[in-house]
């Protein structure tokens, strides 16, 4: 007897739609989109691992987005430095700010941590509005160059394939931490600090680390939207798109590997999605309302619930066979 | 050689003195029991040497010669003192065999797989539960996976708090067995905080009575057995 295991088709099929997926769908504004989806994946994958797996919160990750976003831009174009310098001072640059948004996380806990952190978004979007000889303010950074391979500019197709691979890479690091010492003992201080730290596990520099991973991935986002854009301005680093981040980990899942990226393409596209339909006015009502309600029905995410899916058929399937061998072994022993 | 002196220890929370000026040690090899009414300061006396609560300045506590007021707790851990809290806080997320991965961080990698094997030989219960979440062991499982944390972190002091509380007296007895079986293979140095006098007594080599954060009587376990405080405080009904 041999079971199709449609499941394990549907994985493959949706993993090859999302390969393919810049040449079925000409319509260049959606795939603009699903780039922008891409960006934000990365960045509420580093919120995941802050808030799910280091038990810590942030409201201010546009902060480092914002960091990450101008940095490079001002590298690449006022400076004429090559892209690939500019992504890597933006990166460096967040996780220096990482570095001391944590420092106040050893003392504060959950409502006063994530206080300090709203105010550090604030900081930075101020500065980016005032700071007009570095960041244009509020008339914009214009001019940032594309990206590109040899002669080659890259169109929203490269992109796509450029994050892609980009957002599989910062998902095999985090799977990689979360299975060493260091994301176990993450999820030790998560369940209870003092237990951990008299097993000899220094919480405070699970802590750094955890702000830090989260800071740089949120200005490697800010960096790739800045070229992806080719123009900044202060709106997408306000703080409503600090919550806005958060809401993409806890749609997602907060304790899923993939809870980053199922949230990100989700809360991208759906505000757009409802947009289209005559729906001006509602959008975000809507969008706010799934929010609350994934929150209510389904605290553990929707990777959670997909996983589940997945994972409840082989489960199932598993019994099914072991019963099977069971009561074959019983017929050969009365044979 | 005493492995841990403690010369005037003193605690308070918020000015409110819980220990005030205790001195006593402990010597390799040796189990040592500290008993005591609720409030005597027992918990807090562990969690000072562990450097969970802050101490007062005048306050020394040597291990292997060395002072580790002051320092960080997960650096005390390190330096080899294991503490086995109150209330089995196990990392319920956690599954047993990570619960011990973590806790493992002193033994040496190729030590480790060892050790921790020996505590799923004392404790069969957690062996057919490795991959379980800690949080769904009933509670003297959890006490036996808290205890198995302190043996494969390779501390040479061990500090049980109240390994009693809460469990069916059957399990209560499996527990003190078990711990009276770990310090005689494995030479450790057992510091024993427990209420009930009955099962600590017969697994200690000395002890030390608590009362309002004071050393009020000490002694070895036939001489203090036999005093008319201890008989007050625990065997008065008897």
């Amino acid at each position: 007897m041999r079971v199709v295991n449609w499941k394990k088709i549907l994985l493959i099929i949706a993993l090859a739609l999302v390969v393919v997926y810049p040449f079925l769908d000409k319509n260049d504004y959606r795939l603009y989109l699903a780039n922008r989806a891409l960006i934000h994946s990365i960045l509420a994958s580093g919120l995941v691992f802050l808030t799910g797996f280091a038990g810590q919160i942030s409201l201010g990750q546009a902060g480092f987005y914002a960091i990450g976003a101008y940095t490079s831009a001002y590298i690449t174009t006022r400076l004429g430095m090559p892209i690939i310098l500019g992504i890597v001072c933006g990166i460096l640059l967040s996780l220096g700010a990482g570095l001391i948004l944590s420092i106040p996380s050893f003392k504060l806990k959950a409502f006063f941590l994530s206080l300090v952190t709203i105010a550090f978004g604030q900081i930075v979007y101020v500065l980016i509005l005032n700071l007009q000889s570095i960041t244009g303010g509020p008339y914009g950074f214009f001019g940032i160059p594309p990206m590109k391979v040899g002669q080659y500019y890259f169109d929203n197709k490269g992109y796509y394939y450029t994050f892609l691979i980009i957002l599989v890479l910062v998902i095999l690091i985090i799977y990689r931490i979360k299975n060493s010492y260091l994301g176990r003992s993450m999820f030790a201080i998560n369940d209870d600090v003092i237990a951990a730290e008299v097993c000899g596990i220094n919480s405070k520099q699970s802590k750094i680390f955890a702000f830090a991973l989260s800071a740089s991935l949120a200005g490697l986002a800010g960096s790739l939207y800045a070229h992806l854009a080719g123009f900044l301005s202060p709106e997408p680093f306000t703080f409503f798109e600090s919550s806005n981040f958060v809401a993409m980990a806890v749609v997602g899942g907060l304790r899923n590997i993939l809870g980053g990226t199922i949230g990100g393409v989700i809360l991208t596209f759906l505000p757009e999605f409802l947009r289209f339909r005559g729906w001006e006015n509602y959008y975000l009502i809507v969008t706010s309302l799934t929010v609350v309600l994934v929150v209510v029905f389904m605290p553990n995410g929707l990777g959670n619930i997909i996983f589940k899916l997945f994972r409840g058929k082989t489960h199932s399937h598993a019994i099914h066979k072991e019963i099977t061998t069971l009561r074959k072994e019983k017929e050969g022993g009365t044979k | 050689m005493s492995l841990l002196k403690i010369r005037n220890l003193a605690v308070s929370y918020n000015g409110i003195p819980a220990l005030k000026k205790v001195s006593f040690e402990i010597n390799k090899g040796e189990v040592v029991s500290v008993l005591g009414p609720n409030g005597a300061g027992k918990t807090t006396l562990l969690r000072a040497i562990s450097g969970l609560v802050k101490c007062e300045k005048e306050s020394e506590i040597l291990y292997k010669g060395k002072n580790i007021v002051g320092l960080q707790a997960y650096k005390i851990a390190r330096m080899g003192i294991a503490h086995v809290p109150e209330g089995r806080q196990v990392f319920p997320d956690l599954s047993v065999q990570e619960n011990l991965e973590v806790a493992s961080v002193l033994t040496s990698l190729n030590r480790r797989s060892g050790k921790i094997q020996k505590v799923y030989e004392l404790f069969q219960e957690l062996n057919s539960r490795k991959n379980q979440p800690a949080g769904t062991l009933s509670g003297g499982e959890q006490q036996m996976l808290a205890i198995g944390r302190a043996l494969v972190s390779d501390s040479e002091l061990i500090m049980v708090d109240e390994p009693s509380m809460g469990l069916a007296p059957v399990i209560i007895s499996r527990i003190f067995k078990t711990l009276r079986q770990i310090v005689q293979e494995q030479n450790l140095t057992l510091l024993l905080v427990e209420q009930n006098a009955k099962l600590s007594l017969p697994l200690s080599d000395r002890i030390y009575v608590l009362s309002q954060g004071r050393i009020v009587l000490s002694g070895t376990v036939d001489e203090v057995k036999d005093s008319d405080l201890i008989r007050q405080m625990y065997f008065a009904r008897e």
